[in-house]
């Protein structure tokens, strides 16, 4: 019997749900054409590693960090790689406040932290209506800070998931799996969109397809079946396999949607209709679900694309350290991701 | 001295022994004819009651048939067996618990924890087979923490007499709340055991869930329409002290049916965490609103008393060829919520019109 505990960045995505993503995607993405274009978005990867080169000689950072959930998987994460990342540089300490999703008591702790001499901030508050009272308090006291995911921190940097091209390329390698596996077919799309969480999160449907039309060029629109999975896996599920009805026999279908667990209710479903060639997925988010989804079924998922969250905790440590030592930072910095498989060992499948 | 009793004074001895003979026999004669009236007048009633929902019945079947003609014109993909099939085998779940909670509604009380209900269960049996129980002890351990918040929701509703809304309510929320807290709010997959075949599996190529619904209709019909258990379920939703002067044990039936639709929904949930091979808290939004609106479109009336599982079985049957077509046609959720939300409305409207067409 497989049993595999997951941690997942979807979860921010259900649990938090429109405000996160929405506000939160606002700064990486500044609207949806701006998203891919943006001149300001950097990979992460370049800031993923600080050292203490950051530590400026004599000086101690103590940084005030406030986060939505102390047990919500994806933000466990980025904690403990930031509280990792401060202990490694040497120089840098961290002071944890949680809110459990309580604005006032997010604002509240802000405070706290101020008091108790902190000189930078990294904000994962997730809930947008607060951020304005906390940026305000933050400037007041001059403190540099970068905002994680969420919402919006007015007037200071942010670090965010890029969700159309992280999509794109998503679909780019499950395409390239199909191709190595069922060479000149010409397979349907279905995909998982999540209208009703905003812009930002249909951005990564419109990857998804870009995705698609670029590997698949010249296929009709038939061939893409938009699905609204509302934020639930078995949502995905139930309009996936019924969906599936418009696709003729023995095609190849591939899946793939807003997060992990949407892609496996998404595929999940279309397998359950019945009656295809192959059912192919790739996962996105990277979260330990879509990794188990990955190491399960290798036959179908070509793999996951991993938002590797605990890059996130040591990038907001470097963008906040460098604007106190007093270099400019981007506005807004986006985690592309990368192809996790069981074949490169990243999915971790034992 | 008034003229009555001039009159009085002015009888005859024999008119007095007349009327005193006369007398017994006319207020006889004019009680049978009330009493008469009276069941003429119930009668009366009895039948107009019968066709109206003979037209109700008819009204859904009408429905039914007009929304299949929409969704057969509308898209190619409709009317064939393996689409039916699916539609079928998806709306069904939402069919499970629609027949228990046609039965709490007849009693003339709700349940909304359902959608909490189904993710307790859920998350309950991934919990347990993380911690290496087999998965089906950890199916029946979650389908006992079902029957327990259907005990709770009984207990507070019948003994300390709060409304059922009320208490199903809050119900609803401890139990996504300790779904979610249970749950640390991840997904968790789970597979193997047969577990596969209650959400998943064929029978003569019809799906399980299929089985699964129409077997529970069935023993909900059957109990409703020809068992004393299922006359008391209609007198207790009809008038619950007459129900209880009269002998039945209303608090006993309202009870028990608590539990079960506890149980219908914890059901629900097992089916679904075999669907998606996983168990997560979320498993149970999308079906709260779906149950109680196919309950009320069948017919059941929400002052209890009224309705019947013939109605349930049409309206679920509307609804699973509305999901359908939208999925078919990519309509948004938005739009579903929109239809969905209107069918519940016009569901209660056209109750509220037949109750007072029968007075």
């Amino acid at each position: 019997m497989a049993y595999r505990k997951s941690n997942g960045i979807k979860v921010v995505g259900r649990v938090v749900l429109p405000v996160v993503l929405v506000a939160g995607m606002a700064v990486a993405t500044s609207g949806a054409g701006a998203a891919v274009k943006s001149s300001n978005a950097v990979t992460a990867h370049s800031l993923s590693n600080p050292t203490k080169a950051l530590c400026k000689s004599g000086k101690t950072y103590k940084i005030g960090y406030e986060v939505f959930s102390s047990s919500q998987p994806f933000a466990v994460s980025v904690s403990k790689s930031l509280v990792a990342a401060a202990k490694k540089v040497g120089c840098a300490s961290v002071i944890t406040e949680v809110d459990n999703m309580n604005g006032p008591q997010a604002i509240a702790n802000v405070k706290t932290e101020i008091n108790e001499g902190i000189n930078l901030f990294v904000d994962f508050q997730v809930l947008a209506p607060y951020q304005q009272a906390i940026a305000n308090l933050l400037k007041s006291h001059h403190i540099p800070a970068v905002t994680i995911v969420g919402a919006l921190l007015p007037g200071f940097p942010s670090l965010g998931l890029d969700p159309y091209n992280g999509e794109e390329k998503g679909m780019l390698a499950q395409a390239a799996f199909v191709k190595s596996k069922y060479p000149g077919v010409s397979p349907y799309f279905v995909g998982g969109a999540e209208p009703e969480s905003g812009a930002a999160v249909l951005l990564r449907y419109k990857g998804a397809v870009a995705g698609f039309k670029k590997a698949f060029p010249g296929l009709p629109a038939s061939h893409i079946i938009e699905v609204d999975t509302n934020g639930t896996q078995s949502t995905a599920y139930s309009v996936a396999k019924q969906a599936a009805s418009r696709i003729p026999a023995g095609s190849v279908v591939m899946t793939q949607a807003v997060n992990d667990e949407d892609t496996a209710g998404v595929w999940q479903g279309v397998t359950a209709h019945g009656g295809f060639k192959a059912v192919t997925a790739e996962s996105f988010g990277g979260d330990s679900y879509g990794m188990s989804q990955v190491c399960a079924n290798p036959k179908s998922y070509a793999g996951a694309w991993n938002l590797e969250p605990s890059t996130w905790g040591p990038t907001a440590l470097t963008l906040v350290m460098d604007q106190e030592n007093g270099k400019k930072v981007p506005a807004s910095t986006s985690i592309l991701g990368v192809q996790a498989t069981k074949a490169n060992g990243m999915a971790g499948c034992k | 001295m008034n003229s009555d009793e001039v009159g009085v004074t002015k009888m005859s001895e024999s008119d007095v022994v007349n009327e005193a003979e006369v007398s017994p026999i006319t207020e006889e004669a004019f009680e049978i004819e009330q009493e008469q009236r009276s069941l003429e007048m119930e009668r009366r009633l009895a039948r107009r009651r019968r066709f109206l929902q003979r037209v109700q019945q008819q009204g859904l079947a009408l429905v039914l048939i007009v929304v299949v003609c929409i969704m057969w014109v509308s898209s190619p993909y409709f009317m064939n067996k393996y689409n039916l099939l699916t539609a079928a085998s998806v709306v069904s779940i939402l069919g499970i618990m629609a027949v228990t909670e046609t039965l709490l509604v007849i009693s003339a009380e709700i349940d909304i924890s359902i959608g909490g209900v189904m993710a307790l269960v859920s998350v309950i049996v991934g919990l347990l087979v993380g911690h290496g129980l087999n998965i089906w002890l950890a199916a029946a351990v979650g389908m006992v923490a079902a029957a327990g918040v259907g005990a709770i929701n009984g207990i507070i509703t019948v003994f300390f007499k709060i409304n059922s809304l009320v208490t199903t309510l809050g119900t609803f929320s401890i139990a996504t709340g300790l779904a979610y807290v249970l749950s640390g709010t991840t997904t968790v997959q789970i597979s193997g055991g047969g577990f596969g075949f209650l959400g998943s599996g064929y029978i003569f190529s019809v799906p399980s869930t299929v089985y699964f619904f129409l077997a529970i209709w069935l023993v909900g019909a059957y109990i409703a329409r020809y068992t004393t258990l299922g006359r008391h379920i209609y007198a207790t939703g009809d008038n619950i002290d007459a129900a209880d002067r009269s002998g039945i044990r209303p608090n006993k039936i309202r009870m028990g049916l608590f539990i079960f639709n506890s149980l219908a929904a914890g059901f629900a949930g097992l089916v679904v965490t075999s669907e998606l091979v996983s168990s997560a808290p979320q498993i149970g939004d999308p079906y709260l609103l779906a149950v109680v609106t196919a309950v009320i479109l069948g017919g059941a009336s929400l002052t209890g008393g009224r309705g019947r599982l013939s109605g349930t079985l049409l309206a679920v049957a509307i609804l699973g060829v509305v999901q359908n077509g939208f999925a078919l046609l990519e309509f948004s959720s938005y739009l579903q919520n929109l239809v969905t939300g209107c069918l519940l409305i016009m569901a209660v409207l056209v109750d509220q019109f037949v109750r007072r067409a029968e007075q």
